[in-house]
């Protein structure tokens, strides 16, 4: 078994050599066509060269234009937009003849206690997604990590995987059919333990929890296939050096497994972070799980920033507060996103930028 | 990439027991919905009436199908989102591709800038209210285009392509350049047919994005050109139109849904296991290095 590790190792090594000398050729042979290939150099400063590059490399560009069409437009479109929160919006006379009325409409969110209860559902439903999503899918990681019959572990990380990539329309029929009132989950309440029903979709207590193991229940098995994957990356000399000294097998998961993944812990846990006020309007995330989960009976504790905000502006065409409502959420969720950045960063992890 | 051959297959432990039995309960857990969803819609009804609990499947029939088969608003939304499938997913890996490609040239001039326009999209966006306003504004309100156009391109699977192409021998690319060969030729001969595992990357991405996208067909699309998400939606939260669309047929509201679902399910499944694998290295190369 031990020869079998030393190979291992060896073959890495001898790989990562020829990696390594195979990039130093490249590196050295684009050194040596790059003189003849920037021979302007010093003038690439001025106009003319510009010209030039497009001369040379006017189909490069035409490659990348419709590309940068589209995020110009679609992408970067939506921010000037932006400038709707700040005027008194209609669409008859457009944004550049609508009245200015500076933080009118933020004012006016702010007074509304619609809104603070949105804060309030977004912040406690994030919040505990957060708690119970972030440590589930590293401890699936390490579960899996653990499982030495292959196929064993292909099924249930394929199994795990699987609603990540199934939209929240289909996950929110799945599950209305089992937890409705006749689902499956009642069925065995009543029937088996002879309780009473419980109302899983119209109660505001339980609905929020069935929001929150939801979304444990779709994405753990992505974040799982992140952390499997920076563990493929551990040398496995550690852990013979470990079992050597005579470390149990949790020591050499606290000691080895856990340190190697932290960067990977800490990007993600940014990212969560991020997500807490729910930035993601239309493209998957909460939104979209609450939309096709809620109904008027569960307001009070599930409807969130983004619920709230398409109400106000798709439903009721108030686009001007809408936006001011959507702004607030982007500024926070970016000034969340940079603390916890600072903050990895302080504590000696890898940050996102 | 193999496991680490640290450990044998030794004894049986009890702590090892307890994995086994923990990821087995979390199998089930993951999975059981998705297998409720499939033997609900083959399940008959009467079968359903007969006993208090359905843990398990009893009888089969194919007749939740052929109702929603026989209804040509629902084949009609189908044929949607097969074609929103197919147009978008082309389009957008070609505009995908030539994008990353231009962008991972190092010798381009102004790459930084068009890099940095990339970069901010991911971090900072317009919201709902702009980017709605965005569409009407140029005038793709209520046409199927509207679910093609504003998402040829997003910056993740930009970064995907530009690494790619990062990665890709570069002498190769020089030589043709040396030989004469234009920049479009040098595409369309080298580096196309040689991004097989970046085109299954992206398709599976772009894809099922495409297959599963609800919400903003909801809003901009107009019914005709609805997709099956949408219309799901609706006849979960609608009874009226669920029972309309039993055009006087009895509809067994639990039974038709999940027929409704298992049609979107199943070409999921089906496609799932081979492109797993490519999934799985397009999200690493894009939280990695995007």
């Amino acid at each position: 078994m031990w020869f079998s590790a030393v190979k291992a190792i060896v073959k890495e090594r001898e790989m990562e050599r020829v990696i390594k000398s195979g990039n130093s050729v490249a590196t050295s042979k684009r050194e040596l066509t790059q003189p003849s290939r920037r021979p302007a150099a010093g003038q690439l400063k001025d106009g003319s060269s510009w010209r030039r590059e497009l001369q040379k490399n006017w189909q490069l560009y035409a490659m990348a234009l419709p590309g940068i069409l589209v995020l110009l437009i679609f992408g970067y479109g939506p921010m000037f937009g932006l400038s709707i929160a700040f005027v008194d919006y209609s669409p008859a006379r457009g944004i550049m003849h609508s009245e200015w009325v500076g933080l009118e409409w933020f004012r006016r969110a702010f007074s509304n206690p619609m809104f603070w209860t949105a804060v309030r559902n977004t912040l406690t439903i994030k919040g505990l997604q957060t708690l119970i999503g972030f440590p589930s899918a590293i401890i699936l990681a390490l579960l899996l990590n653990e499982v030495r019959i292959r196929w064993f572990k292909k099924m249930v990380q394929t199994a795990t995987f699987l609603p990540y990539f199934v939209s929240w329309v289909i996950i929110s029929s799945m599950f209305r059919n089992i937890l409705g009132s006749s689902g499956v989950v009642n069925q065995i309440l009543v029937n088996v333990f002879a309780l009473k029903p419980v109302n899983f979709l119209t109660d505001p207590a339980i609905f929020r929890w069935v929001v929150v193991l939801q979304d444990t229940w779709k994405w753990c098995g992505y974040f799982a296939v992140l952390y499997l994957a920076a563990m493929t990356t551990i040398d496995p000399a550690l852990y013979e050096a470990a079992e050597i000294d005579g470390a149990s097998r949790w020591q050499q998961t606290w000691h080895i497994t856990i340190p190697s993944i932290k960067p990977m812990m800490s990007t993600i846990l940014i990212i969560l972070v991020g997500f807490l006020i729910d930035t993601g309007s239309g493209g998957g995330g909460t939104f979209e799980q609450i939309y096709t989960m809620y109904n008027v009976s569960v307001y009070a504790a599930a409807d969130i920033i983004s619920t709230f905000t398409y109400r106000l502006g798709l439903g009721q065409s108030r686009y001007s507060l809408a936006t001011a409502v959507g702004l607030f959420q982007s500024v926070i969720a970016f000034g969340l996103v940079a603390c916890a950045n600072r903050i990895m960063k302080r504590l000696g992890q890898e940050g996102l930028f | 990439m193999s496991r680490s051959p640290r450990r044998t297959m030794g004894k049986l432990t009890l702590a090892k027991f307890a994995i086994y039995c923990i990821l087995l309960v979390v199998f089930m857990l993951a999975f059981y919905p998705f297998f409720y969803t499939l033997f609900m819609a083959v399940m008959p009804y009467s079968e359903y009436v007969k006993k208090p609990v359905h843990v398990l499947p009893s009888g089969f029939t194919l007749d939740y199908f052929e109702q929603v088969l026989s209804n040509a608003r629902l084949v009609r939304a189908f044929a949607n989102s097969a074609l929103r499938t197919f147009v978008g997913t082309i389009s957008s890996i070609i505009v995908t591709m030539l994008t990353g490609y231009a962008l991972s040239r190092k010798h381009l001039r102004g790459r930084r800038v068009m890099n940095f326009l990339f970069v901010v999209p991911m971090w900072v966006s317009g919201g709902m209210i702009p980017y709605y306003l965005t569409i009407r504004a140029v005038g793709l309100l209520n046409s199927f285009w509207a679910m093609i156009i504003p998402v040829l391109i997003n910056s993740f699977n930009m970064f995907i392509a530009r690494s790619y192409y990062a990665d890709y021998p570069q002498e190769v690319i020089e030589a043709a350049l040396v030989d004469g060969a234009s920049q479009f030729g040098t595409f369309w001969r080298i580096i196309w047919p040689t991004s097989k595992p970046l085109f299954a990357t992206l398709a599976l991405l772009i894809g099922s994005f495409h297959w599963n996208d609800f919400f903003w067909p909801s809003i901009l699309v107009s019914s005709e050109w609805q997709p099956a998400p949408v219309l799901l939606n609706s006849i979960m939260t609608n009874r009226t139109l669920l029972f309309g669309l039993g055009q006087g047929a009895r509809i067994e509201p639990q039974s038709f849904i999940s027929a409704v679902a298992a049609i979107q399910i199943i070409p999921l499944l089906i496609i799932y296991p081979f492109l797993q694998r490519h999934l799985v290295k397009g999200i690493m190369l894009g939280s990695v290095k995007g």
